[in-house]
């Protein structure tokens, strides 16, 4: 089972709650920005932030 | 009448015998190994005699305070009317047989005189 | 995954001029073959090189760029060389060039000042920045995970420091594998989702603090994040110091083992010394102990004469006694005769004496009076009654066989003390040049920081608790806030608990991938192992957490030491393991991969090697591996064969054979 499977596999037998295209989101900014940490911070934040804001409570018309 | 001796010495070939045997550890004063030579030497029958060109060394208070060595000096040699001349000989006499025998025995231990010349003595 | 096109050289190394090697894009085998030193483990480097800017020789030690041209070409006044690296990855295309040429002005180089270097990569036939070109690079091939496609015969040893739990190499190693296998994109995420918790919390603190009715509790949560913050950096620094501590710990255990036959020297030179001291401290108290004796000893010599004298003394008082009674009794009894002759009575019955007896007494007075006396002795008997009484003083204890214990225990501790001084002696010449400060100085540091670890791990304990104290009470007012806050502090509370969330699954990710890998991981190099392996009793490999493997024998024990030849196999098990297990996959280049093995296993080595990686590049000597062997047993999986001809002692050709 390679890398991305194992985390997704775990997410949903023990952290079903977290959204999986985030998940994956993160492990593939993790293996493209491998060298260089502050982007790759960046952008998980990013990520998240991208997340948080399409959740309908936080939708501002 | 001649006086005894006041001083008793050692003969500048006894005082090289008597370094010898200090260097070897046996005895804490040159008086202790004076008085061993002095016995070594009665022990051999050295006869009464007397000894020319000694240096002083002690006082007779000094190595007889007792008067002990005069008394035995004198009840072994009773012609004898000089006894501290008599051991100033007998000193050297003794010193110089223990010279000859750490000459041809450089390792020798003093003690062995002990056991040595009690075994081979024989009361006249 | 990489795959390498061509590697085009010019005047590097041994190759004069323009050369080129050109894989073939199928999977399978291409072999080089050289004599040695005609530039096999050059053209390594040169990939080496092309990739990293750098060259390793012999005991991995790095190459001046400066002494890397050809020389023929250097001997024409032709400075400088490059390399091309043609390959491809995951449909994109790449050049690499990496150059170096003489700085103008310089007509005869003669360090690496004297050159510039540059390189430059292509992608996909466009140029890219600098900058891009080192992530893309490090993104395609980190160095640190080079030695797992680059693999050098010579540099096995490497590879045993895995199975050593603290080596330094072992841990780089581990690191380089690890990264080879993925893991630092979850280590990494772990560490990104942390920070981004830790900022999430601050912001749902800021935001408590601007609403009046969660305000004290946001106030409290940002001073608690604050204490929180400077607690973590002091427990990384601690961390940090712990590291360092055990690092220095692990070198000086390592410095003390090659120190450890001086070290043995100088421990045995210190106890004889005080083997010695001892020994004079024990002749020293006997001397003392036998001069007391021996003052008194003289006495000892002469007991048995003056013994002898004071009993011929003894003997003489004893006959001077007997005259002296024998005249007494004399004199009294012509006495008594007298006076009874003149009395004409006896003086003891009172008895008239007439007659015969008045006869009898007259003729016994004339013979008394007749007999000879001996003069008196009786003033010598003082004389002898005191020089016995002196005499007597001397008889003294004899105290010879003590004395003679003493002196036979004084040349026995001199005989003892004699051998340890030539011992002793004998350890001075040997030490004599070697630095003896070096090893105190080494075991003074291990034991300190032997001590110094102690604390710091105390401290860390202390610190933790501290910590996880402070992280319940933030949870604690974390979930307070939730029941307290309003909408404003929804989507701050949502992105916490969302990077929480996130960092756990990556925390847990770590080690269950972890678990995974080393299962996997052994699993492989199993298969791979018994494959290459010519001993039936080899049951499997087993991986410690380092991924070092040891061989385990089919009865379940583990074979603890293993021949150079056993660690070649291992250690090609384990990078044909990592190929199939890294998300990173790349060629498998090796120079010299059979020098240690019989042909037996090169045989195995040789039929497994196209399940170790899509595209694998030998290079090789011929009595190493035969052509011929090398064609039976490859068979289609070998595309392509080069040879290295020698041109001159310092001119290579590399000639496409097949």
């Amino acid at each position: 089972m390679d890398l991305l499977s194992t985390i997704l596999d775990l997410r949903q037998k023990q952290f079903a709650h977290l959204p999986e295209d985030l998940v994956k989101d993160i492990v593939r900014i993790e293996i493209d920005y491998a060298e260089d940490r502050t982007e790759a911070l960046k952008r998980v934040e990013q990520a998240l932030e991208r997340y948080l804001n399409s959740l309908p409570e936080n939708k501002t018309c | 009448m001649i006086d005894d001796k006041k001083t008793i010495g050692l003969t500048p070939e006894n005082r090289s015998v008597m370094d010898r045997i200090m260097e070897k550890e046996f005895f804490r004063e040159q008086k202790d190994a004076a008085l061993f030579a002095m016995a070594y030497a009665i022990n051999q029958g050295v006869p009464a005699g007397n000894c020319e060109g000694a240096n002083t060394i002690w006082n007779v208070g000094s190595l007889d305070p007792e008067g002990e060595i005069r008394s035995l000096v004198g009840n072994l040699f009773p012609d004898v009317v000089l006894p501290y001349r008599l051991t100033e000989h007998l000193i050297n006499a003794g010193l110089a047989l223990i010279g000859a025998r750490m000459a041809a025995d450089p390792g020798l231990d003093l003690t062995d005189f002990l056991e040595k010349e009690q075994a081979s003595f024989t009361p006249q | 995954m990489l795959r390498i096109r061509s590697v085009h050289l010019c005047d590097f190394g041994p190759f004069k001029g323009e050369q080129r090697i050109d894989l073939p894009k199928e999977d399978g085998v291409v072999i080089v073959y050289g004599e040695n030193m005609r530039g096999k483990t050059t053209l390594l480097n040169a990939i080496r090189y092309a990739l990293f800017g750098r060259v390793l020789t012999r005991g991995s030690v790095e190459v001046q760029l400066h002494q890397l041209g050809n020389w023929e070409s250097a001997a024409d006044g032709k400075y400088g060389f490059h390399v091309v690296l043609a390959f491809e990855q995951n449909g994109d295309t790449y050049e690499l060039t990496r150059e170096c040429r003489v700085r103008s002005g310089v007509s005869k180089p003669a360090s690496n000042a004297d050159y510039i270097e540059e390189s430059f990569l292509t992608k996909n036939g466009s140029a890219m920045g600098p900058q891009e070109a080192v992530l893309e690079l490090g993104r395609i091939m980190p160095e640190t995970v080079s030695r797992f496609f680059l693999f050098d015969g010579e540099l096995l040893q490497q590879y045993e420091e895995l199975l050593r739990n603290e080596s330094e190499m072992g841990r780089q190693i581990k690191e380089a594998i690890e990264r080879i296998l993925g893991v630092p994109v979850l280590t990494n995420g772990r560490a990104d989702l942390a920070q981004v918790h830790k900022q999430a919390q601050h912001q749902e603190a800021k935001a408590a603090q601007r609403n009046q009715k969660t305000q004290q509790l946001g106030n409290l949560h940002a001073e608690l994040l604050g204490q929180r913050e400077a607690m973590q950096q002091e427990s990384a620094r601690l961390r940090q110091d712990l590291d360092r501590l055990r690092g220095t710990k692990t070198a000086k255990e390592e410095q003390a083992k090659k120190q450890e036959m001086l070290r043995g020297l100088l421990t045995l030179r210190e106890r004889l010394q005080e083997e010695i001291n001892s020994l004079d401290r024990k002749i020293s108290e006997k001397q003392d102990k036998r001069k007391t004796l021996l003052t008194t000893a003289w006495r000892s010599l002469l007991v048995p004469r003056i013994k002898a004298f004071r009993e011929h003394i003894e003997e003489q008082l004893r006959v001077a006694r007997e005259e002296t009674t024998r005249r007494v009794i004399h004199a009294e009894t012509t006495e008594a005769i007298r006076k009874a002759l003149s009395t004409g009575s006896c003086s003891l019955c009172e008895q008239p004496i007439a007659g015969e007896t008045k006869e009898r007494l007259q003729n016994r007075l004339g013979e008394f009076e007749g007999t000879p006396q001996t003069a008196a002795s009786d003033d010598r008997i003082p004389s002898l009654e005191r020089q016995v009484s002196e005499l007597r003083r001397y008889q003294t204890d004899s105290s010879i066989a003590v004395l003679h214990e003493i002196s036979g225990a004084i040349n026995d501790f001199r005989v003892t003390k004699a051998t340890s001084e030539d011992r002793l002696r004998e350890l001075k010449e040997q030490t004599a040049g070697l630095d003896e400060s070096e090893v105190r100085r080494t075991y003074a540091e291990y034991e300190k920081a032997v001590q110094e670890i102690v604390i710091v791990e105390n401290g860390l304990k202390v610190h933790d608790a501290a910590l996880a104290e402070i992280d319940g009470n933030i949870s604690r007012i974390e979930s307070e806030l939730g029941k307290k806050g309003g909408s404003d502090l929804q989507k701050e509370r949502k992105r916490r608990e969302m990077a929480e969330g996130l960092r756990s699954l990556f925390e847990e990710g770590v080690k269950v991938y972890r678990d995974h890998l080393r299962t996997k991981v052994e699993k492989d190099a199993t298969t791979l192992f018994l494959d290459l392996t010519s001993e039936p009793e080899y049951a499997s490999l087993s991986i410690n957490s380092n991924y070092g493997l040891t061989i385990v024998h089919k009865d379940g024990t583990s074979i603890p030491v293993r021949s150079a030849g056993a660690e070649h196999v291992v250690a090609l098990s384990l990078m044909g393991s990592l190929q199939k297990n890294a998300p990173l996959r790349g060629p498998i280049i090796m120079d010299s991969p059979f020098g240690r093995l019989d042909s037996v296993h090169t045989r195995k080595v040789i039929h497994t090697l196209p399940n170790m990686a899509g595209q694998v590049l030998l290079f090789v000597y011929e009595s190493e591996l035969e052509p011929k062997l090398a064609r039976n047993e490859l068979k289609g999986a070998l595309r392509r064969e080069y040879r290295i001809e020698r041109q001159s002692a310092r001119y290579s050709k590399v000639e496409k054979v097949v």
